[in-house]
């Protein structure tokens, strides 16, 4: 029980000797932080907007002008997997959009003509459909245009692979530095130690008690860094989301949540403390082993 | 705790004999003299008893340890019966007088307050309560090998290994160091002493061990410190 005081008021002073160090060491790893949790929300959303994507039932076929959009109709649902066929007339397009744009929607009426061409809004059984569906409703010649999201999905999936071995190197730089960072620091920490160490284990300390406040240094100062950049990050990823599905609706950015907050919470502050025991232990035992190795 | 070294030899890379076929046993209790001219092993012997160095050849045990073969857990557990007054003291200069006896308390896990208890006693019984908020080389060099010697007995060790405890002293502090050694093993402490001090040898009697280049040259009960050239 002693033992468990005398070791935490050391780590306390380690800490608070070297407090220029021990604030720089915390800025760094919350600034690693901070990049690889980024990059992990940054790909997690762009995945999440691609499966939304990927697994919309919906695809909007533009008529040409001059065709009959109820004689259309049961032509389109005689296609196969087409579940539905919903008309949009020109009219009540524009007053969905003019409900979509809210305040804004005076924009509308400088228009003039209502240059919104009528649509078919149609959904098939199942999103892997999809892709056959539109190709068949290509080939009609009352069809201008086919836009379906599993189209700009597979298009992001592609966008999404470049993101991933982007994130990928960021986040692998910033562990290298964030272990170089917190090795250092405990290094410098147990070289200004290191006649009292050699002393404390010649008097009986066991290597154990000499290593644990090095140990807990480096896993306070990470633990530290990563619970600084998910706090920052939560915050900013909830403002970030609320002005993105603002401005864009369609991408459907998933909210901010606790899922992504536990998830950032294990993924930075547990690989916080993680790194920081594992860059302590490395830089503690081979003094601990020069200091207690027989002549 | 008995010592018992049987056929210990230290050979240091690449042909240094600093020691050579030791045989030696110390009873529990004992007061034990090492001399021998410089350079003929003392400090290598009393290194080859605390862990701090292996023996080349031979065994050694102290009590139920094997020196011989001990991991670094027992080491430290071993090192807690074992005080030691090292020839450079090895005191801490950023620490206080006080700290510097403490902290060896405090590497064994004792609670504060027995702590407190000790380190007064001990720091009072040395002469250095006054003391005790200087730093080591703020004292003179009687009161640091004082230091040393509070920070060796403060634990109340089995065994007590002092490498020239009145090394550089006047012949005064010598003996009120020599007083101090004595009543510890007065109180069941075997001590183990390297010394070049043949007044302090002649004057308290007890078991002589001489080494000369590395080898055992004489085991006297109630010896004297003889008289040898320097090579
Ligand atoms: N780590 C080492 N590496 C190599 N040689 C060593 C080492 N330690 C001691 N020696 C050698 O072993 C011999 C014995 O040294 P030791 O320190 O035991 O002598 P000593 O009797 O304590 O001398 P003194 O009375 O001067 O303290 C010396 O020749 C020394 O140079
Ligand atoms: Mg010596």
């Amino acid at each position: 029980m002693a033992t468990i005081r005398y070791i935490l008021r050391d780590v306390f002073r380690l800490l608070f000797r070297h407090w220029g160090l021990t604030i720089l060491t915390w800025v760094t790893m919350m600034a690693v932080f901070l990049a690889v949790g980024g990059s992990f929300l940054l790909t997690s959303c762009a995945h999440a907007v691609v499966a939304k994507l990927a697994g919309d039932l919906t695809i909007e076929a533009y008529i040409a002008k001059e065709f009959e959009l109820e004689a259309l109709k049961p032509k389109i649902e005689a296609i196969p997997h087409v579940k539905e066929v919903t008309l949009v007339t020109p009219e009540s397009a524009l007053a969905r959009l003019k409900e979509l744009l809210g305040e804004q929607a005076q924009v509308v009426e400088l228009l003039g003509e209502n240059p919104l061409p009528p649509s078919l809004v149609l959904q098939v059984d199942d999103a892997s459909n999809a892709d056959v569906v539109a190709q068949t409703l290509r080939s009609l010649p009352e069809i201008e245009d086919v836009v379906y999201a599993r189209e700009a999905a597979n298009r992001l999936a592609r966008l999404n692979a470049v993101i991933r071995q982007l994130t990928i190197g960021i986040i692998a730089v910033a562990i290298m530095i964030g272990i170089l960072i917190l090795f250092n620091t405990v290094r410098i920490a147990v070289y200004s130690r290191r006649e009292e160490l050699a002393v404390m284990l010649k008097v009986g300390a066991t290597p154990t008690y000499v290593a644990m406040p090095f140990l807990l240094q480096g896993v306070i100062l990470g633990g530290l860094g990563g619970i600084s950049a998910t706090l920052i990050l939560t915050r900013a990823y909830t403002v970030f989301v609320k002005h993105i599905n603002r401005l864009l609706p369609f991408l459907m950015v998933p909210e901010g949540g606790t899922e992504i907050f536990i998830q950032l919470v294990l993924l930075l502050v547990g690989g916080g403390m993680a790194l920081g025991w594992i860059c302590s232990w490395i830089a503690t035992s081979r003094h601990i082993r020069d200091a207690l190795r027989p002549l | 705790m008995e010592i018992r070294i049987s056929g210990a030899s230290k050979i240091f890379k690449p042909d240094i004999v600093a020691l050579e076929d030791i045989y030696i046993t110390v009873r529990p209790g004992e007061f034990l003299y090492l001399v021998g001219p410089t350079g003929s092993g003392k400090s290598t012997l009393l290194r080859l008893i605390t862990g701090e160095a292996r023996p080349t050849r031979g065994q050694i045990t102290v009590g139920p340890f094997n020196l011989r073969k001990m991991g670094w857990g027992a080491l430290s557990y071993y090192r807690r019966y074992v005080g030691v007054v090292f020839q450079d003291f090895k005191l801490l200069p950023h620490l206080t007088a006080y700290e510097n006896v403490a902290f060896a308390l405090e590497a064994m896990g004792i609670p504060p307050k027995e702590i407190r208890v000790k380190t007064g006693e001990v720091l009072d019984r040395l002469g250095l309560w006054r003391r005790r908020f200087l730093h080591p080389p703020q004292l003179s060099g009687g009161e640091q090998q004082r230091l040393a010697i509070a920070r060796a007995v403060v634990k109340s060790p089995s065994l007590l290994i002092a490498d020239e405890p009145t090394g550089n002293l006047d012949a005064n502090t010598a003996e009120g160091i020599m007083d101090i050694l004595l009543s510890i093993n007065a109180s069941g402490t075997t001590v183990i002493m390297a010394t070049h001090n043949q007044y302090i040898v002649d004057t308290y009697r007890a078991r002589v061990v001489e080494l000369r280049m590395g080898r055992m040259t004489r085991d006297e009960e109630k010896g004297r410190y003889g008289s040898y050239g320097y090579n």
